[in-house]
């Protein structure tokens, strides 16, 4: 597979020179995210999230299975990211490159191991039965910003999916049907959101949310994730150049507004996907067809 | 362990520090002769050989860069290392993280400039996990390559922090966080902690990692007291180097 | 009862081509890139090396997929003129976003061969790559109770089936693929390569008594005409 393009020499040269008089190609502040735009599928839990032109799409689903033997009271909570030719040719599929490793261990972190999902409120019968919750990440197109658009595309997938209802019976256990019961939402109890600061000149620049041309030219990153309540997840700053202390607390505080915009902007467009489905499950009821 | 047990109400933690001290931190360089630089660290319980060899032809072609020297690391568990035994697959991803912390984070520190078309290959091996074992890694790695005598700009020194939850009880105004320094196996399960890695010592950090949920606030109090601990630290690493290399001086001269 | 379909073209900026084809619940979009640098093993002197890769909406690629793929490269590599890029790669991704049925077995995994076919092709002409001829694809179901044929079923009717079938024809009309399961006699089948070829030949009425099709939208091929009608305009908006 063809490997990534790397600017060319005039390329690099004019943006460098651009951030150094304070000007992004795509004309936003340092501090600017790109427009976002977020809808849900049809089924519960699909989440499409747009970041500029950085497509990813989060697909959550739920089967029964059995917990694993050294946490009979916990359900199963998986995430896997791959990267696939469709986001860009330069990645291959069946073989894991470093991009992808610290991709997965960056969501891993973020969401997973800081606890966004109540774990044991997915058991069902301690130790043999519990929920297992997938979420599936596709990337569709890869324009910078991958790991701040594929947590939104989870964190909003998880909000939005339903698990079918459960009634436990002595021995038996019963799932009903989407149709049968009002399935049940998960519970979330925190809504981590990442933000990955690029940094250029020796550090003295640092830009939020980097277009691929612009991840291309940095000389070092740093991805914090944080929720709303201003609680810091987890932060990754693996090498690369070397910032001050008090630059990297700014940018840790900088990056809580862009949370809290950003967690807000989730919640206004799951309340209104909820008006949508009601108002359509509404419509289906009362319609007076015979089926045919 | 019962979380109060962690800072005993005189201020002292389980192994008798108090919040601002570093525990034991020993080396030893050339512990390898067969290669180019070694090093062996005892921070506390955690001890970790680390060996360099470099620079030298690439093995593989895509590691030949026209620019300068490509730093490569693996680091290897030991299977005895933990509480538990336990082997780790090859491609656990936790440990290619790992690598790719320390791989960033050196090839940031080392002249690469001045070695190009040539790899430097950093090994670590960790016999024994008592808590900041990527800063232990890479404090081993800088007197490795020190011995080596891969040309560096300055020491990386890394060191951990976390932040202690004080619960007030009868008297609300005990309550506080305190940040704790240099962080051990006990601590590091129940505390949030930050791994802070500077270069030459002073403010500008390299490497930050931070896992666990921790409020904004008590951060700027963790990566300052993990800063002064690294200050420690470098005077204590930069003490062997010299002690090391009148040592060696004294063996050519005999 | 027959389903309505939708499709689009165009809308990944970094592909060389790209195309979604929704039909119901079931919903995948395309991606092709090329003709681009190909692999040294996979290079081929004289003709372009096709590569199709289907990704799954839930969990990993496994045998479904692969069957997947194995029937999209039989239906494509005939279509693509292969010779006119030699020693260069057409790489044909297909995502599937939405599967009708939450189970996986045979039954669903039919259900996405058309779809995925359709969205190949229309993203194979997004793309620019030169093609011998243009293949829609429809999904029959044939009752044999009642010996009716349902064009493009729904799930509910393709489970009651006695054999379902995919088929895809250029616009002339000519069978290009088939892919059959079941038990069926051989006047029933052609029964349905008429009823597939109504579909999706376009512009040809549907004068069979025995097809179940309800036209409130229209057949496949002349969906498609439409989609790639509509972007060539756009393109070709400048001229006077």
């Amino acid at each position: 597979m063809p490997r990534e393009l790397e600017p060319s020499t005039s390329e690099k040269t004019f943006v460098l020179e651009a951030l150094k008089q304070k000007l992004r190609i795509d004309g936003r502040d340092f501090e600017s995210f790109r427009g976002l735009e977020l809808s849900f599928g049809e089924d519960y839990g699909l989440a499409d999230v747009q970041l500029g032109k950085t497509r990813v799409l989060a697909r959550v689903s739920a089967e029964v299975a059995k917990p694993f033997s050294d946490r009979p009271f916990d359900g199963i909570f998986q995430i896997t990211t791959e990267l696939g030719p469709m986001a860009s040719p330069a990645f291959e599929t069946g073989r894991q490159t470093e991009q992808e490793v610290l991709l997965a261990r960056l969501i891993e972190k973020a969401i997973r191991r800081s606890g966004a999902i109540d774990t044991e409120s997915l058991c069902i019968v301690a130790g043999q039965k519990c929920w297992q919750v997938r979420v599936d990440v596709h990337f569709l197109h890869h324009d910078g910003g991958l790991v701040d658009a594929s947590c939104i595309a989870v964190v909003a997938a998880l909000q939005h999916f339903r698990r079918p209802d459960v009634s436990v019976e002595g021995e038996k256990i019963i799932i009903h049907t989407l149709t049968e019961r009002v399935p049940v939402p998960l519970s979330i109890l925190h809504v981590p959101i990442c933000v990955t600061y690029s940094f250029y000149h020796g550090g003295e620049i640092s830009l939020v949310d980097a277009t691929l041309q612009e991840e291309q030219l940095r000389d070092g990153d740093m991805t914090i994730t944080l929720n709303k309540f201003g609680e810091v997840c987890q932060i990754a700053k693996a090498g690369g150049l070397p910032i001050g202390a008090l630059a990297l607390l700014q940018c840790a505080r900088v990056a809580l507004v862009k949370v809290q915009e950003i967690t807000a902007f989730i919640q206004k467009r799951l309340e209104e996907d909820q008006t949508l489905r009601t108002r359509r499950d509404n419509l289906l009821e009362s319609t007076a067809e015979n089926p045919r | 362990m019962s979380r109060h047990e962690l800072l005993s109400p005189e201020g002292l933690r389980i192994d008798g520090r108090r919040w601002n001290e570093l525990r034991l931190f020993e080396a030893r360089l050339s512990t390898t002769t067969a290669a180019d630089g070694s090093s062996y660290v005892e921070w506390g319980n955690t001890k970790i050989i680390c060996t360099v060899a470099g620079p030298v032809e690439p093995k593989m072609g895509s590691n030949r860069s026209q620019d300068g020297a490509t730093v490569v690391v693996e680091v290897c568990f030991a299977a005895f290392s933990g509480n538990d035994r336990k082997k780790r697959a090859r491609g656990d991803k936790r440990v290619q993280e790992m690598q790719t912390a320390l791989q960033r984070t050196f090839s940031e520190a080392i002249l690469t400039q001045l070695h190009p078309r040539s790899e430097i290959l950093i090994t670590l091996h960790i016999l024994s996990q008592d808590g900041s074992v990527l800063a232990a890694c890479v404090n081993a790695c800088t007197l490795a390559l020190v011995d080596a005598g891969v040309p560096m700009s300055d020491y990386v020194v890394a060191c951990t922090a976390g932040s202690y939850f004080v619960r007030g009880g009868n008297n609300p105004e005990d309550e506080g966080e305190d940040p704790l320094l240099d962080m051990n196996n006990l601590e590091e399960a129940d505390l949030p902690s930050v791994t802070v890695g500077t270069i030459g010592g002073g403010e500008k950090i390299t490497l930050l990692q931070l896992e666990t949920k921790v409020r904004l606030e008590k951060l700027e109090g963790m990566m300052a007291v993990a800063l002064d601990g690294c200050g420690k630290l470098r005077e204590l690493m930069d003490e062997i180097v010299r002690a090391h290399g009148n040592e060696v001086v004294r063996r050519i001269a005999l | 009862m027959t389903i309505p379909s939708t499709a689009s073209l165009g809308f990944l900026p970094r592909s060389d081509g790209s195309a979604s084809f929704s039909q119901g619940r079931t919903s995948v979009i395309a991606s092709v890139n090329g003709p681009m640098e190909v692999r040294i093993r996979d290079e081929l002197p004289q003709e372009a090396y096709i590569e199709v890769i289907v990704r799954p909406a839930i969990g990993v690629t496994g045998t479904r997929e692969k069957y997947l793929e194995s029937r999209l490269l039989s239906a494509l590599k005939p279509i693509i003129l292969r010779s006119n890029h030699p020693r260069t790669l057409i790489q044909i991704v297909v995502q599937v976003v939405q599967s009708a049925g939450s189970e996986d077995n045979a039954i669903t995994t039919l259900l996405l061969l058309a779809p995925s076919l359709n969205a190949a092709v229309l993203a194979l002409l997004d793309a620019g790559v030169p093609l011998k001829s243009v293949l829609s694809a429809t999904t029959v179901a044939f009752l044999k109770g009642s010996g009716k044929l349902i064009v493009e079923p729904e799930l509910e009717d393709l489970k009651k089936a006695a054999s379902k079938h995919v088929l895809a024809f250029t616009s002339a009309g000519l069978l290009g693929f088939v892919e059959s399961e079941g038990e069926f006699e051989y006047e029933d089948f052609e029964r349905v390569v008429e009823a597939g070829r109504n579909v999706c030949s376009a512009g040809r009425e549907g004068d069979d008594n025995d097809t179940k099709m309800d036209t409130g939208g229209q057949g496949v091929g002349e969906l498609m005409r439409k989609v790639v009608r509509e972007k060539v305009e756009k393109d070709l908006r400048w001229r006077a």
